[in-house]
């Protein structure tokens, strides 16, 4: 198990957002969350990553609790996120936009390789290197996200909903490179709204309502689930 | 073809060391050709550009739009007149004391800086020029009040005096340019990048392990700190200080340097400066108008650059206008060949 979150309860004031959720991913695993809007998905991520504090809970990395850590370490032990609408640096370059990326990194040598890594993954990448990201579609600010998110090296990658916004398309090709991803052996925990993509890539997911895990099944058995045919994928 | 030559000409880094070299010589045998007037806008020009420069590593590099720069000056140059004619401290230790207070000042300052968003934050600063203010008009035992702090001795480094108009002048030249090298390195440097990256997004610069409020604090303490050591500079060079060189008008002038030579370029920074010291001079003439001038000017560049002289474009959303109306001209052009086809 290299992510485990247990029994986490979280409130934003008086509103409950996270009604003791536990959720874990395993070594080399694809695992998504699946909700609608405000069901604590992008909570339940911003909770990991030390952004916000639960009231109660675990979360442990790899064995080791990684509560009330800041960000900046919890990025440092192999957790990345890639959040919600991309935010890149949209008046930066391709390049700096990567360096930012593995600000926690020392090792200049090995940052220029994996930048040229990425730039032969992210043809686009390449192509545009100094441009500024702003002016980057959204497609294509989205495999920026994920490379610079890559960048730090991580162990394990949170994606916050990564179909947000994009033409079908594109999402295919975002969900291609998430694939590709795993291969390398980096661990994958997305959440989602587009079901039917999270569903046919991930190996075991979650379906997350009003903060409460009302089911924890393999993939497969969740897209052949009538419930959940019925509320996520509209057949 | 022609326009790209030119740009390609001026990218170069050959060039670029070419025309700063004719710069540094041209700066450097100015105070022996010119009169004493011309040095003395030069000088501060030398002044003023610490105070841009730092201005623009908060507002132009991390974002925060700091309305109150002059205050930060103005601590620097009351901290060195208080310690130089109250306790007969030395320049030298005067010079780092005050670099060192403005950063604290700055330091405090910037904390509740951290909660607030730009646009409240410009507001904390612009209350804390004002509180500034009062502070200096009213204590009347250790600022004298309005009449301000007269008799400050000359710049003096380490028992040199530099009391002639030229050493004076190289004194401001050399921490002028010292200042120049630092911050640009700054900026280049990791920190840099870490600094820009919280301006355009400070939930993705969480993401990628940067931490946005030490970000946050270190530009406040570093701009501060460049707006202490102009304010020992200028209490030396001029002798004298009173409350009303640091007002809230001076800070917003000093924003407009960085408007007007693009945030996010501390050459821009210093561009601005020279403009905006020597547009009052030249046209003194007109000395009612001076303000209606520098605003026209500001609105012209708003409409036809909005990324300044030497910016980045950070802060611009929209091209200028002779960009967008080209972009019109080939909509129309091509909706017409598509009425046609």
């Amino acid at each position: 198990m290299i992510l485990s979150v247990e029994n986490l309860w979280m409130y934003y004031g008086q509103v409950q957002a996270l009604h003791d959720v536990s959720v874990y991913a395993d070594e080399g695993e694809i695992v998504a969350v699946i909700g609608l809007n405000g069901a604590g998905k992008t909570t339940l991520l911003k909770t990991i990553m030390g952004q916000e504090k639960p009231a109660s809970g675990k979360i442990s990395f790899k064995g080791t609790s990684i509560l009330g850590k800041s960000t900046n370490d919890i990025v440092k032990e192999g957790i990345a996120l890639v959040p919600e609408g991309r935010q890149v640096f949209a008046t930066l370059s391709v390049y700096d936009n990567l360096m930012a990326g593995a600000y926690i990194r020392n090792d200049n040598k090995e940052i220029q390789q994996d930048i040229e890594k990425y730039c032969k993954r992210f043809p686009i990448l390449g192509e545009r290197l100094n441009q500024r990201a702003g002016y980057m579609s959204g497609g294509e600010q989205q495999m920026l996200a994920l490379a610079r998110a890559l960048m730090s090296r991580p162990k394990i990658m949170l994606l916050d909903e990564p179909s947000l916004g994009l033409a079908p398309v594109i999402i295919k090709e975002v969900y291609e490179i998430i694939e590709e991803i795993r291969k390398e052996g980096t661990t994958i925990f997305l959440v989602e709204q587009n079901a039917k993509r999270a569903l046919s890539v991930s190996d075991r997911a979650y379906i997350l309502v009003n903060g409460e895990i009302t089911m924890s099944e393999k993939s497969e058995t969740l897209l052949n689930n009538d419930a959940v045919r019925r509320a996520y994928l509209g057949v | 073809m022609k326009k790209a030559a030119l740009k390609d000409f001026f990218s170069k880094k050959s060039t670029r060391i070419f025309l700063l070299a004719i710069l540094f010589a041209g700066l450097t045998v100015a105070p022996f050709v010119t009169n004493t007037l011309t040095k003395r806008i030069i000088s501060t020009i030398f002044i003023y550009s610490l105070l841009s420069m730092g201005n623009m590593v908060i507002g132009g590099f991390t974002g925060m739009l700091n309305l109150g720069h002059a205050a930060f000056w103005g601590v620097g140059a009351y901290i060195t007149a208080i310690l130089m004619t109250g306790y007969n401290v030395p320049f030298s230790a005067a010079f780092l004391a005050a670099g060192i207070g403005t950063a604290l000042v700055g330091l405090v300052v910037s904390i509740p800086c951290l909660r607030l968003s730009t646009d409240f934050l410009s507001l904390i600063t612009i209350a804390f020029s004002y509180i500034f203010l009062a502070v200096v008009r009213n204590w009347m035992s250790v600022t004298k009040g309005p009449q301000g702090i007269p008799g400050i001795s000359c710049i003096n480094f380490f028992g040199v005096d530099f009391s002639s108009a030229n050493a004076v002048y190289f004194v401001l030249f050399a921490v002028a340019v010292v200042s120049f090298i630092v911050i640009s390195n700054i900026t280049k440097s990791k920190f840099g990048l870490a600094m820009q990256a919280v301006r355009d997004d400070e939930l993705g610069a969480r993401s990628a392990g940067i931490k946005p409020a030490q970000v946050k604090i270190l530009s406040f303490v570093i701009g501060t700190f460049f707006a202490g050591l102009a304010g020992a500079l200028y209490a030396a060079y001029i002798g004298y200080i009173g409350p009303n060189t640091f007002t809230f008008d001076t800070s917003t002038t000093i924003f407009q340097m960085c408007i007007l030579g693009g945030l996010g370029s501390i050459p821009g920074a210093v561009v601005g400066t020279v403009f905006f010291v020597v547009m009052p001079e030249t046209i003194r003439t007109l000395a009612v108008y001076r303000v209606g001038v520098g605003g026209v000017i500001m609105l012209l560049l708003m409409l036809f650059r909005p990324q300044g002289i030497m910016g980045s474009r950070a802060f611009a959303t929209k091209d200028g206008i002779q960009e967008r109306i080209k972009n019109k001209l080939i909509a129309r052009k091509v909706a017409n060949v598509q009425k046609h086809v």
